[in-house]
């Protein structure tokens, strides 16, 4: 049957798109997460949706489960089959970028377009996609915007979220089915609303589970003309996250988010001359994890980051095209009246860090080198919740205890909390670190992982991406909901071939 | 149907809510049976006995709408969930006999106003006005109003008008404000999205987890996959303070922090050229293009002197406004003189003394619906077009729309402009176009315009709620791929049995339909 099987996806996807040779099915069966390894059938690279839709009907016909895969760049293990023999289906060939509108600010990419390649293309328009912070470059944007990662801007109620607006799925059953205005022929891109139903939602965080999304168009942002960044310090969380309330409640700034010490020493750490490229490319990260930091870094990296503040907040203040100038003068006026009356002092930079603005303003354009902390101690997991700004303090004190109880020093927690939609709620990423060469250590760090995305959960964290671990305590406290999930994905996927193993299903 | 399982049921639903609040009565039915929209009017002059439902409940919490959903369902009854009724569009009048009107009146709590994330929750049924008055008191707002009267619901006018708010600009479409629902489902089963649902009223996150199950009750689906009976709904900051005084009727001062600045074009490129580069500077958080007809009647206090003022041509196209919201004065004058900057470029000019005091009405409904609710003042109203694109689109639209329209023969305002509203900071428009008769076989001629424009519109929107009737049966055949297949699944999966507001996702026709037509012959 494996042979008839790979010569009907040969037929589908082209000579040297079936792969099942050792070393390629290898590659695919991990990433640097906990999640354990599990090996693939095959390889299926395709190009087109139509390859798409032939290669789902066929997974269908022959009971095969289907993993889709972008750039692998989630390291939640969400492109790591949960059965043997699974069929990766390798969407990074589709690399079309199509209906660039510099004057709407939207654009429409493929799956296999990554963040670098996007805002290379778009900065000759003045335009720029938002890429998260802790991202890779190399990561696949249709993904990412599929899979709710929060952008530095997500404070912006509007520029900052839903910044998906349309887009085509290949159905489980192979079926091509279209979201929002498109859905009529003729129809221009608009809001990722109906038809009739907000169906957008349905395909969000699935993992494939509900369907393959091939085509996204999205919006954009211009390119700063006028950006001011500024800083302030805070010694702890409740006093940061107030600031970054009363922020939020004026609107001022675009950009806004903290990073605690161990992430700033990070950003402003400076790699290896060897490394620059790789960073800034994407691939520094590799399936079993990143290369340990050289003596130098880590010697640099412990240096700086004790001389830093527990808490930084970043505010970036752009001007676009109108009055660039006037804007950003004002709102640096209004920044510095506030911080005056909360108590905070507003700077330019933090600890005398030089060029510490421009690193910032690099970033915010296109991120990389926050990928650096995968180095720390060569594998990084990243517990990616929301919470509210009471509750944030909580689900660290939360955190924290259990990093005690496992003998894991609370100053090796990478954090970076994104106020989202004027700090109604925090998109947090909280890191672990561990060396995957030492089983003891990974063994450990796993079970603080897990141990405290339970406490976590109990003080207010919500993961809503809920992948490995936290699909069972997410959803055993929402049964009802869960029920229904099932209900419909077994509606839509009969034969349940869409990555199975994953979320509740 | 027996008088006899009738009364079985009216026991048993008195059992639950309260004899008082279950009626038979034939005049109570009636109430319910009535909508401005024409579609209705016309069923209402063919003597069309289905629009007048069986029995009417009032049930006050959760709880007794499961139970409520059950006696229903059980009994092979239909039913319909309606807040506060005057949603225009006849989605809660009954297309089918054993029909039960679950009105949500009395389910009017507001249980939290969190000041510190930003959000309400509260029961299904509380207007604009009502959550206007309580959240502005505390700083807050929910972020908009549409034109209409401010005993809207909240709830009901944002699943199915989306929530067309005057300053979408910054507060988006009024479906992006909901948070979270508590769902009775049609098997009387409970389900809760969000974080409200591993801890209830936790308005931490309005996703998942995972995949989010919320979309699917929002928009177009009128209740016909289940009930909400609880939601949160998203707040913003509130810069206005203290709400002014109203000391000349029909002319509000405007609330502190805030300008609404108006301007008139010479014609339709310049205005739409102009609403283009506001929207996309990122200023306002509303800018509006009026409907000219809305114009007429907002801004006179009886309908003679609308028609004289209409006649006249007092009331332009191409008049918009433009709502600058402020957290400090530097903001506003930054805003103001932007605006000031592209209203040069695009040859727009301020109205003069006489025309502003005629719109001044908007200085109080653009945040707090009041006097728009004499636009229906023709008696015979119809939202007929909800087109969503970029500006520059609108005006083909129009075109091709008024190519339809010019042949009817309908009172001259409806030779009016449509309303254009600008959607997250210009990156959709939405274009409303509304019909008016003050015959009644006017109603006749308006659904059948209604049905031509969609037809003819090849720039049409996915038009995600304004799947009804007349033009739901064509609309629906069009939108593609498997876009039908997807909803008979989905409806067939929450509700196999098609108790839930039947007839109201387009592709659930009647499996009884026969039956249904011989019932209204």
């Amino acid at each position: 049957m494996s042979y008839d099987v790979k010569t009907r996806l040969t037929e589908v996807a082209g000579d040297g798109n079936v792969l099942d040779d050792e070393k390629t099915l290898e590659a695919y069966a991990r990433d640097q997460s906990f999640n354990r390894s599990c090996r693939p059938g095959f390889v299926v690279r395709v190009d087109t949706a139509d390859k798409v839709q032939s290669v789902v009907r066929l997974a269908n016909e022959v009971g095969m489960p289907v993993v889709p895969y972008s750039s692998g760049t989630d390291f939640h293990g969400g492109a790591v089959p949960s059965l043997g023999g699974s069929l990766i289906l390798d969407l990074s060939p589709m690399k079309q970028v199509t209906e660039l509108d510099t004057h709407h600010w939207t654009v429409t990419v493929n799956p296999g377009v990554t963040f670098r390649e996007l805002n290379e293309q778009l900065a000759k328009d003045n335009l720029r996609v938002q890429v998260p912070l802790m991202t890779p470059p190399n990561a696949s944007v249709l993904a990412a915007y599929l899979d709710r990662e929060a952008v530095p801007g997500a404070g912006d109620f509007i520029y900052g979220n839903e910044l998906l607006q349309t887009f085509r799925v290949v159905l489980p059953s192979g079926e091509p089915f279209t979201i929002g205005n498109p859905a009529m022929p003729g129809a221009p891109h608009a809001g990722p609303m109906g038809p009739a139903l907000n169906w957008y939602r349905l395909f969000m965080c699935g993992q494939g589970t509900m369907g393959i999304v091939y085509n996204m168009n999205i919006r954009l942002i211009p390119l700063p003309k006028v950006q001011k960044i500024l800083f302030a310090a805070f010694d702890n969380l409740p006093d940061a996250v107030k600031a970054v309330k009363e922020v939020q409640r004026q609107e001022l700034g675009y950009e806004c988010f903290l990073l605690n010490n161990f992430n700033l020493g990070v950003l402003i750490l400076k790699e290896d001359a060897d490394l620059t490229e790789k960073l800034k490319k994407g691939g520094y990260i590799g399936k079993k994890g990143a290369p340990l930091w050289s003596h130098d870094m880590r010697h640099a990296f412990d240096a700086s980051r004790y001389r830093l503040p527990p808490w930084t907040l970043v505010l970036s203040l752009v001007g676009w095209a109108r009055q660039p100038e006037a804007k950003v003068a004002y709102q640096e006026k209004d920044i510095r009246a506030l911080a005056a009356k909360l108590g905070f002092e507003v700077k330019t930079t933090i600890a005398g860090t030089a060029g510490l603005d421009r690193i910032v303003a690099e970033e915010l354009v296109m991120p990389w080198r926050m990928q650096k902390k995968f180095g720390a101690k060569g594998s990084c997991h990243e517990l990616k919740f929301y919470a509210t700004g009471d509750n944030l303090p909580k689900v660290l004190a939360a955190m924290e205890a259990f990093c005690a109880r496992y003998n894991y020093s609370a100053a090796d927690i990478g954090a970076y909390v994104q106020p989202v939609e004027r700090a109604r709620s925090f998109s947090c990423c909280f890191d672990l670190h561990c060396f995957p060469g030492r089983p003891d250590d990974w063994e450990n760090v796993r079970t603080v992982f897990v141990e405290a995305s339970e406490a976590m959960i109990e003080a207010g964290a919500f993961f809503d991406r809920p992948y490995g671990p936290w699909a069972d305590m997410m959803y055993r406290r929402n049964a009802g909901y869960t029920e229904y999930l099932k209900k419909i994905k077994k509606e839509l996927d009969p034969n349940g071939i869409m990555n199975p193993g994953k979320l509740c299903f | 149907m027996t008088q006899r399982d009738e009364a079985r049921v009216i026991e048993a639903l008195a059992a639950v809510v309260g004899k008082e609040w279950v009626s038979n009565d034939p005049v109570v039915r009636q109430c319910y049976s009535r909508d401005p929209h024409p579609s209705i009017t016309v069923r209402k002059l063919s003597k069309d006995r289905l629009t007048v439902p069986d029995l009417v409940v009032l049930p006050s919490s959760t709880e007794e709408i499961q139970a409520v959903v059950r006696i229903v369902r059980n009994a092979g009854y239909h039913l319909i969930a309606m807040s506060s009724g005057d949603n225009l569009v006849g989605v809660c009048v009954p297309t089918r006999s054993r029909t039960v009107i679950l009105d949500l009146k009395r389910m009017e709590r507001i249980y939290e106003i969190n000041e510190s994330d930003k959000f309400i929750r509260m029961q299904p049924w509380n207007s604009y006005a009502r959550v206007q008055t309580e959240t502005m008191k505390r700083g807050l707002w929910n972020g908009g109003a549409p034109a209409a009267p401010g005993t809207n619901c909240v709830l009901s006018n944002c699943l199915t008008f989306g929530g067309a708010w005057q300053t979408a600009q910054a507060f988006s479409i009024g479906a992006r404000s909901f948070l979270a629902f508590t769902i009775v489902l049609p098997s009387g089963e409970i389900i809760r999205t969000g974080s409200h649902g591993i801890r209830p009223g936790d308005g931490t996150c309005w996703y998942g987890p995972g995949p989010d199950l919320r979309g699917l009750f929002e928009m177009g689906a009128f209740g016909s996959l289940g009930i909400i009976t609880e939601v949160l709904f998203k707040l913003h900051a509130w810069p206005g303070g203290e709400w002014p005084q109203e000391e000349e009727y029909g002319h509000p001062p405007v609330p502190a922090n805030h300008r609404i600045c108006w301007y008139r074009f010479n014609n339709a490129e310049d205005c739409m050229k102009a609403a283009h580069e506001v929207a996309y500077a990122g200023i306002g958080i509303g800018v509006n293009i009026p409907l000219n007809a809305v114009n007429a009647m907002a801004g006179e206090s009886h309908q003679a002197m609308t028609l004289k003022r209409w006649e006249e041509g007092f009331y332009e196209p191409f008049w918009m406004y433009v709502v600058l919201s402020g957290y400090s004065p530097g903001q506003l004058d930054y805003e103001e003189s932007v605006l000031k900057e592209i209203m040069a470029e695009c040859r727009g000019e301020p109205l003069n003394e006489e025309q502003r005091r005629h719109v001044d009405n908007y200085n109080n409904d653009a945040f707090r619906s009041g006097d728009f609710v004499r636009w229906i003042r023709h008696g015979i109203y119809a939202i007929t077009y909800l087109g969503r694109g970029p500006v520059e689109d609108m005006v083909k639209i129009h075109e091709l729309n008024m190519s339809k329209v010019g042949k009817y023969d309908l009172p001259s305002t409806n030779k009016s402009w449509p309303f254009y509203y600008s959607y997250d900071r210009g990156h959709y428009w939405m274009e409303e176009r509304d019909l008016y008769g003050d015959q009644l076989e006017h109603a006749e001629l308006i659904s059948r315009i209604t049905v031509d424009v969609f037809k003819e519109s090849d720039k049409s929107p996915s038009g995600y709620w304004v799947l009804r009737e007349p033009m739901a049966q064509w609309f629906g055949k069009k939108i593609g791929p498997n876009y039908a297949a997807m909803v008979r699944r989905i409806k067939k999966l929450f509700d196999p049995t098609d108790m839930s507001n039947p007839d109201r996702l387009v592709f659930m026709r009647p499996p009884e339909k026969k039956a249904v037509e011989e019932a209204r012959k």
